[in-house]
């Protein structure tokens, strides 16, 4: 329920405001782009509680890369990074000032060492923890200069002037807010190695991260799940461990990798495999399960996904088809007990009552406290009531 | 920075370009429009499939049993099935009503006890899942469906500017009012901003649990926007009793749900300006009046005579702060115990502190199962017997009424970033005390936040005698749970972090206190205090 005021009245106001401000604070003002601080970064973290679900079996693991990665830092830290992961299929990651960290399982899924992780987080850590204040600060000085010059030339102009100069500032500052992803992708290439992780493995998970999202058609909008923000991200790490400093340590071997990721990186992909059968996303389901049975294997849960795609894109025809899928689902000898039921309704279906009776058993069989053990109880003697 | 010189460069410039280039663009020859695109079926509400396909795979449907988020109103479901089963029929679908899925549905519930927890009244999921899926695998097999119909009743959020309401492919008038024409030009606000509604949504599944086609078409607002007397410009809701209950709307509301099913994209893009097709044309005096908000006094929280309650109470048990599902701090709880018998300390009762009271009633509810496990329906008399059955479990000498105390969050209105509740006021922005003036910049109201819902919390307390009557129900305002942030062209709430809730003792003894003031005060003394002499304290 919202009500709001005549849009003429705030367009005053806020001309009013801008104007106040551009004459009250024109020396320079601090760089938006450091991470939320203080009270607001708190408010943020409700928010953020709220409006996710935890992945907390991923925490201790990740907790585990932040330490070592902040361990690694030339001084100890003042704020304690606190690392959560969050249910979300779409891959991001982003720490705020007092150290409240979230990771998605979207990304998680699609990592498969502990060096990809590091590499990812390590500058949204450095970002938090170590902002290059002293460039932010001349960056902002900068900026601040020969307003008043422009806008003398733009009201000289005719305004004719106004494209040439907010294109040459847009440049400038884009140029500006690479130096600053540059100097903290150093920075965290550089926290990250000294931890023992592989920094180079950084441009490959983005590099994976872009094929999976490509052939899954599952682009997002922020610059670890964007068609450009991918490319982008790719070559800005690239670019930040060929300006890794000489004189920093040298390079060493990832230690103490373990295949924790790859474990939490099936699961997590399984998670977003139900996502997009829940939500009809039916295009990027047979490229994700084709992933996962090609990295970790054909099991019971791969299997009886796809018998569900099938079934769910398949016309009234094709019940032979979706039989057959889950079939070859409930063969698995891990497959989800209620594919058994699935396929027995699919055989009474079809008019297979033996087939059906039999599913059915053997569903009761495998869950027989089963909550709806009852009525398939009801099914199998209606079945056998059946003439042939 | 750089935003804010880009912002005010590129502003001059557009300013000096439209002044320059403003007298040859009104010379130029008016174009007519360009015609409308056809619309997509995406966009008409098929998913994974066109039009063509779904229509030519799905052709017998089985309507499933309306779903209304009104408690008892099978006479609205019923007419939105009728309407629904109509408007399919129209689209050339073979209907199946829900009957047969209805007697499945009872009888697998029953085959499983029920699936609500007879102790707790709790749905119980696993049960509610099997039921439901096994009794729509039955409704799909047994009537040989190619599809189900699922509707339901949703909650839905209107935009409105100036007087016009638009949501779901329908128009009302904001203010509830049946006015068009010059009184609508004339009580139009100039204001802009949603109100809540109601809107119905029919989707169509597939048998093989895919949905194939889902579309809305809004039923009624359940809040207005217009002037009210000695408040103005505000928002009233319209009683729950007053909903689903207009025919022709219910109609309407369907007739857009189901459109794409009976015309083509392209009679939809060619009847734009016919009220058959687009529905939005209906005005609002060609339909019922809408019902009328009540905006009346609000309820007094003397449940029983004053004077009855100070004669036949003298003993109260009161029972611990009781907060729910809202996080409250237990410090905070034990404060505002520890406020109460302050605050009735005027009465001289006895006051009796009954720190397990709540666990008793609990455990007694608990184990007497008066939930139906069929229905989730309470046991009314049941639960009477069983209040009244907790005094005596009070010690020989039981008490002659209980307070029941406790802390409760929901939305109340900000209005100009100010929001007055349950007789206390805070501003949004500030979190300080709502200070009025008619001279903006003196006062808190911001007129950029305009008006809307925001979360706050209360202290409640209300009292039951031994015959479990209600004697007393009221609330007093404790703070504001978000705060509000101005934003280009709006005001956006957020959470307040944990840390700086429940940190101000006034805050919490002006709850209680106006939570109890009612009993407390003689009529005369509270009528004293909630109409302040405008003249005392003025100088002569």
């Amino acid at each position: 329920m919202t009500a709001r005021y005549p849009i003429q009245f705030r367009r005053i106001v806020l001309l009013a405001c801008l104007g106040g401000l551009a004459i009250a604070f024109l020396p320079g003002l601090a760089s938006a782009a450091d991470p939320l601080q203080g009270i607001d970064a708190e408010r943020e973290e409700v928010r953020i509680e709220k409006e996710f679900k935890r992945a907390s079996i991923a925490d201790a693991y990740l907790q585990r890369i932040a330490d070592r990665i902040v361990a690694a830092a030339p001084t100890p830290a003042s704020t304690r990074i606190r690392i959560k992961a969050v249910i979300d299929r779409n891959p991001f990651t982003f720490c705020m000032g007092n150290g409240a960290m979230y990771v998605s399982t979207g990304l998680l899924a699609r990592l498969e060492s502990d060096s990809q992780v590091a590499a990812i987080l390590a500058p949204e850590i450095t970002g938090a923890l170590a902002p290059n204040h002293e460039l932010q600060k001349e960056f902002a000085a900068k900026n601040g200069k020969h307003l008043g010059a422009k806008l003398f030339a733009v009201i000289a102009t005719a305004g004719m002037a106004a494209f040439p100069i907010v294109s040459a500032e847009n440049k400038a500052m884009m140029s500006q807010a690479d130096a600053l992803v540059l100097d903290n992708d150093i920075t965290a290439a550089t926290w990250a190695r000294r931890a023992g992780f592989d920094v180079a493995q950084g441009p490959m998970a983005i590099r994976r991260l872009h094929e999976q999202l490509g052939a899954e058609k599952q682009y997002g909008y922020n610059r670890l799940s964007s068609d450009s923000g991918l490319k982008n991200r790719g070559a800005q790490l690239e670019r930040a461990i060929a300006a890794l400093p000489v004189e920093s340590a040298p390079p060493v071997p990832a230690t103490g990798e373990t295949d924790e990721i790859g474990k939490l990186a099936r699961q997590f992909s399984i998670l977003i495999a139900y996502d997009y059968l829940e939500n009809t996303r039916h295009d990027g389901l047979p490229a994700l399960l084709d992933r996962i049975e090609l990295e970790h294997g054909v099991d019971g849960r791969t299997a009886c996904l796809r018998a569900q795609y099938v079934r769910e894109t398949s016309r009234g025809a094709m019940a032979a088809t979706v039989i057959e899928a889950f079939e070859k689902c409930v063969a698995q000898p891990d497959a989800p007990v209620m594919n058994l039921r699935e396929l027995a309704f699919l055989q009474r279906d079809a008019g297979n009552a033996a087939a059906a009776i039999k599913s059915f058993e053997k569903y009761l069989e495998r869950a027989p406290r089963a909550v709806d053990a009852p009525i398939i109880k009801i099914y199998i003697e209606e079945l056998r009531a059946k003439p042939e | 920075m750089r935003n804010l010189n880009s912002a005010i460069v590129i502003l001059m410039g557009v300013v000096l370009l439209g002044l320059s280039s403003g007298a040859e663009a009104a010379t130029q020859k008016k174009k007519g429009p360009p015609p409308k695109p056809v619309p997509t079926d995406r966009a008409l509400g098929f998913f994974g499939n066109t039009r063509d396909e779904m229509l030519g795979s799905i052709k017998r449907v089985g309507i499933l049993p309306v779903r209304v988020p009104l408690e008892d109103r099978p006479d609205a479901a019923k007419a939105i099935q009728d309407a629904v089963a109509r408007n399919l029929t129209l689209a050339h679908f073979e209907v199946v009503l829900p009957d047969t899925y209805q007697a499945t549905y009872d009888k697998f519930n029953k085959q499983l006890g029920g699936m609500y927890d007879a102790k707790t009244g709790v749905l119980k999921d696993d049960v509610y899942n099997a039921v439901t899926q096994n009794a729509l695998r039955e409704f799909v097999s047994k009537e040989r469906l190619d599809g189900y119909v699922v509707v339901r009743v949703v909650q839905e959020s209107a935009d409105y500017a100036g007087l016009d309401a638009t949501w779901d492919g329908v128009r009302e008038n904001v203010d509830g009012k049946k006015t068009d024409g010059f009184v609508s030009f004339w009580n139009a606000t100039d204001t802009r901003g949603s109100v809540p509604a109601l809107s119905i949504r029919v989707q169509i599944v597939s048998a093989q649990g895919r949905v194939t086609f889902g579309r809305q078409g809004g039923v009624q607002l359940t809040a207005y926007f217009g002037t009210v007397p000695e408040q103005g410009l505000t928002f009233v809701r319209v009683s729950h009793e007053d909903l689903l209950k207009d025919l022709p709307r219910i109609d309407r509301a369907v007739r857009v749900a189901t459109l794409p099913l009976v015309r083509t994209p392209l009679e939809i893009r060619d009847g734009q300006n016919n009220p058959e097709i687009n529905l939005a044309l209906i005005k609002p005096k060609d339909l019922p009046a809408l019902p009328v908000a009540k905006t009346g006094e609000p309820e007094s929280p003397l449940k029983v005579q004053r004077d009855q309650i100070l004669a036949s109470v003298k003993r109260v048990a009161l029972s611990p702060v009781y907060a729910g599902d809202f996080d409250v701090p237990e410090g905070a709880k034990q404060r505002l115990l520890k406020l109460v018998p302050q605050e009735l300390a005027p009465l001289h009762w006895e006051i009796i502190d009954s720190p397990k009271i709540r666990e008793v009633l609990l455990n007694k509810l608990l184990s007497s199962q008066v939930f139906d496990p069929l229905t989730g329906k309470r046991d009314a008399a049941r639960v009477t017997e069983i209040r009244k059955s907790v005094f005596k479990d009070l010690g020989t000498e039981p008490p002659d009424a209980i307070l029941w105390l406790g802390v409760e969050s929901f939305m109340a209105l900000q209005r100009e970033g100010d929001v007055e509740w349950d007789g206390v006021n805070q501003n949004a922005f500030t979190r300080g005390p709502v200070k009025k003036s008619w001279w903006v910049p003196s006062g808190t109201a911001n007129p950029m936040a305009g008006q809307g819902s925001i979360k706050v919390s209360s202290f409640t307390a209300y009292m039951t005698d031994a015959n479990d009557t209600v004697l007393y129900r009221s609330r007093g305002g404790i703070e504001v749970l978000q705060n509000l942030k101005l934003s280009y062209n709006d005001a956006q709430t957020a959470d307040l972090a944990p840390s700086e809730l429940f940190s101000d003792p006034f805050r919490e003894t002006a709850a209680v206190r106006v939570a109890l003031q009612d009993l407390v005060l003689t009529p005369e003394a509270l009528y004293a205090l909630k109409n302040p002499d405008p003249k005392k304290g003025k100088k002569k």
